[in-house]
């Protein structure tokens, strides 16, 4: 058994242990939050004087606020003198040299560089195109990002796409994947529509189902109807969505779907093809989805 | 040796063995917190979310049982949240006060003949379902009353999304927390089944057009001291124990669910109460023995603000209540506890929840009734003020820390909401612990009595 003068002692250390911790703690919070403070407040307010700056040459504003929009405050300094370095750039080295400099501070700069370098006045495409083969997985998501904002895309690229599309990482499959659909307009790559629907991830399935839509083609109707059946709730609502885009053959595919065995595929069918009735007999507006018992 | 002194020597000896172990596993959870906290959302920017096409679409599902005061609020709230992809089903569970027609004035809900999507659980069958013509998102299914779980399941039949929310009708969710959810789900969306949100108290602060606009601490003593206790609970439990997957509790004020799971595992049980916990425990126990890859997650970013109750009765009713649900859920899933093949749960959730959790009210009770005996004169040894003080003084320590967490993390309170929460901090192991250790053993007494009232849980309109 302990003594009372160990009992005493033992109290004594513990109380002190206590009171010890607590005081380290609210040092450390008051020395944190004016920390916290002083970081917060220092950045963006240089990023204000640089938005300032950047302003007042007076090309491609909005680009610059929307780059500002989506920029995090260490960002948005940066993204301000990037814009203006793009805007002066001539040449596709000097742009290079710009996309290099900005991707070392973080993917949350990448789709404000991406939108700026997509309104530059140079032809960025061959930078695009060299961006996708580097190793340096940063620059390729850019290169992705910037491609999302160019309608159509060159044929030049269908080679690296399919390359990164086939052997990329998760988050560059399904942008590559996006990109590519966008280098077809008349013919439907069917080896590329079979191959995105039946991928493991259901990111590609449905990034897929979702762009089939663009194609009037009987081989794209039968993969959709197929497609109905996913186990994803998103390409089977996407399958259904691009069927019902596909006209009086796709609705008729549909249709079919909608009276077929598959419940999952019968809901989405049945989604759709609500949709479109409501939306054809109130004259064009969203329906909403709304049924009324008479 | 008299028999008497080796019984009390025995008795210390194990006290400060569960001391020891329970303050050393607070302290482990404490850690894991901290690590979990500083590494959250670094993958995938909110603002992504925003537009995307590719967040899962989320069938949030209300339970109302005579919430006419709060349920305009809280669904216009809800309507207005930041998502892109949801619906809103509100379950009005034979309320005998206004509730549903307070919803037909306000959303102008009209009968519609939406059916229940298929693989449905066995659920009581709505009396109608109404759709409103002010928004088509919102809708509501009357049914004869038959308590929250089943209610639950009912308004599951009705959701026609893969993820389902569920929150309580007195509740206020931020309007991120739900893009905040999905943000944890993507993050690795084949394995989450289910995620947790933080739950905040709401008494206090100021609320507009449903929205909780400035957080400030509750002037009401009762509803501090619960402010200053789910801080604890959260911040340093439950982040910590989705860290280890081995969280057994996603509050029924607000959760993601996947349907197909929901389904899978028979949905809520229409016993009382303690259900949220229950199906918890019910997903952990069907992914491990289907060998589901699974994880059940908790998102602290989501914030659900909730009311406390501000009267003794009330709160001891919900404190009853919640005692019954623990000791019926670990009575109905002990066979899980200390075995390997449960993982986390099995091996260290499920005998926290027996060996601390239900066995902490006893130990506090013993604790109240050596006060009672010191203060009409009884003498106890020394080890026992040592063991009082070294649990005052450890339980203060990890309050504190979770409460500076909690500001240096989600910045929520002004500094002098901090520091109030810190003193009350103070005082609580004094009278609160012990209050509800109280109701607590009551609630296990109900339960082995077999009396289960639900309690009435008074509600007050949010404050503009």
């Amino acid at each position: 058994m302990l003594t009372d003068n160990a009992l005493a002692n033992l109290s004594g250390l513990i109380l002190l242990v206590g009171f010890v911790y607590v005081g380290v703690l609210i040092v450390f919070w008051l020395v944190a939050k004016r920390y916290r403070a002083v970081i917060r407040r220092h950045p963006r307010q240089r990023a204000q004087k640089a938005l300032q700056w950047g302003l007042q040459h007076d090309v491609q504003q909005e680009s610059v606020i929307v780059a500002w929009m989506e920029g995090e405050p260490y960002g948005q300094r940066l993204l301000v003198y990037a814009w203006a370095a793009i805007q002066c750039a001539t040449s596709l080295i000097d742009l290079e040299r710009v996309v290099l400099s900005v991707v070392r501070h973080g993917r949350r700069s990448y789709d404000a560089l991406a939108l700026l370098l997509a309104a530059s006045p140079v032809n960025i495409a061959p930078l695009c195109l060299r961006l996708l083969r580097e190793a340096d997985a940063s620059l390729r998501t850019v290169a992705l990002r910037v491609l999302a904002r160019m309608v159509p895309v060159s044929e030049e690229f269908a080679p690296v796409l399919t390359e990164l599309f086939v052997r990329g990482s998760e988050t560059e499959r399904a942008p590559a994947l996006r990109a590519l659909l966008q280098v077809y307009h008349g013919t439907p790559p069917l080896a590329i529509l079979e191959a995105g629907l039946q991928d493991a991830s259901w990111i590609i399935r449905a990034v897929t189902a979702g762009a089939a839509g663009s194609w009037q083609h009987p081989d794209v109707r039968v993969a959709l109807a197929r497609a109905m059946s996913d186990s994803n709730w998103w390409v089977r609502h996407n399958a259904a969505r691009a069927l019902g885009a596909m006209g009086t053959e796709g609705r008729e595919a549909l249709r079919q779907v909608a009276s077929g065995p598959d419940s999952f595929a019968r809901d989405a069918a049945v989604d759709v093809l609500r949709v479109w009735q409501l939306t054809v007999e109130s004259g064009g507006r969203p329906p909403g989805g709304l049924v009324v018992v008479p | 040796m008299t028999i008497w002194h080796l019984g009390w020597m025995v008795i210390s000896d194990l006290s400060i063995a569960w001391l020891a172990c329970v303050d050393g596993l607070y302290f482990f959870l404490l850690l894991l917190s901290v690590g979990t906290l500083g590494r959250r959302g670094a993958l995938l920017p909110l603002e992504a979310l925003r537009g995307s096409a590719y967040v899962p679409p989320v069938s949030i599902l209300v339970p109302a049982f005579n919430e006419a005061v709060t349920i305009t609020a809280s669904v216009e709230a809800l309507l207005a949240l930041e998502y892109p992809v949801y619906e809103v089903v509100v379950v009005n569970d034979g309320s005998r006060d206004d509730t549903l027609a307070v919803l037909e004035a306000a959303f102008d809900l009209v009968p519609v003949g939406r059916q229940a999507v298929q693989r449905s659980i066995d659920a009581v069958p709505p009396r109608t379902v109404y759709q409103s013509t002010k928004d088509p998102r919102l809708i509501v299914v009357d049914k004869e009353n038959s308590g929250k779980g089943s209610s639950l399941n009912t308004a599951i039949n009705y959701a026609q999304y893969p993820l389902v929310c569920t929150i309580d009708a007195d509740s206020l969710l931020d309007g991120e927390a739900l893009l905040y959810m999905a943000r944890t789900y993507i993050e690795d969306s084949e394995r989450t089944v289910a995620i947790g949100g933080l739950i905040r108290i709401a008494n206090g602060c100021r609320i507009r057009d449903g929205r909780v606009v400035q957080a400030r601490v509750p002037t009401n003593p009762l509803a501090l001291v619960q402010t200053a206790e789910y801080l604890k609970t959260f911040i340093a439990g439950r982040v910590a124990w989705s860290a280890v997957n081995g969280l057994v509790i996603i509050s029924g004020a607000f959760g993601i669910f996947r349907r197909d799971m929901m389904v899978n595992v028979g949905g809520y049980s229409a016993e009382a109460p303690g259900e949220d916990m229950e199906i918890v425990l019910k997903i952990h126990r069907y992914c491990r023995e289907h060998h589901v890859p699974y994880r059940v997650a908790f998102s602290p970013d989501a914030v659900c603000w909730t009311q406390a109750p501000e009267t003794l009765a009330v709160l001891g009713a919900q404190r009853r209540r919640w005692g019954r649900g623990n000791l019926r859920n670990v009575r109905n899933y002990r066979f899980m506890a200390l075995r390997s093949r449960y993982r986390a749960v099995g091996l260290l959730a499920l005998p926290y929840l027996i060996g601390v959790e239900l066995f902490a009210p006893y130990v506090m009770v013993a604790g109240l009734l050596i006060v009672v005996g010191l203060l009409v004169g009884q003498h106890f040894p020394g080890l026992i003020w040592l063991l009082l003080l070294a649990g005052l003084v450890l339980d203060y320590m990890l309050g504190a820390t979770a409460v500076v967490l909690d500001d240096l993390t989600f910045r929520t309170f002004r500094p002098r909401d901090v520091a109030k929460l810190l003193l009350t901090l103070l005082h609580m192991p004094v009278w609160y612990y012990f209050v509800t250790a109280v109701w607590r053993v009551q609630g296990h007494i109900q339960m082995l009595r077999h009396v289960n009232p639900w309690g009435t849980m008074t509600r007050s309109t949010w404050g503009q």
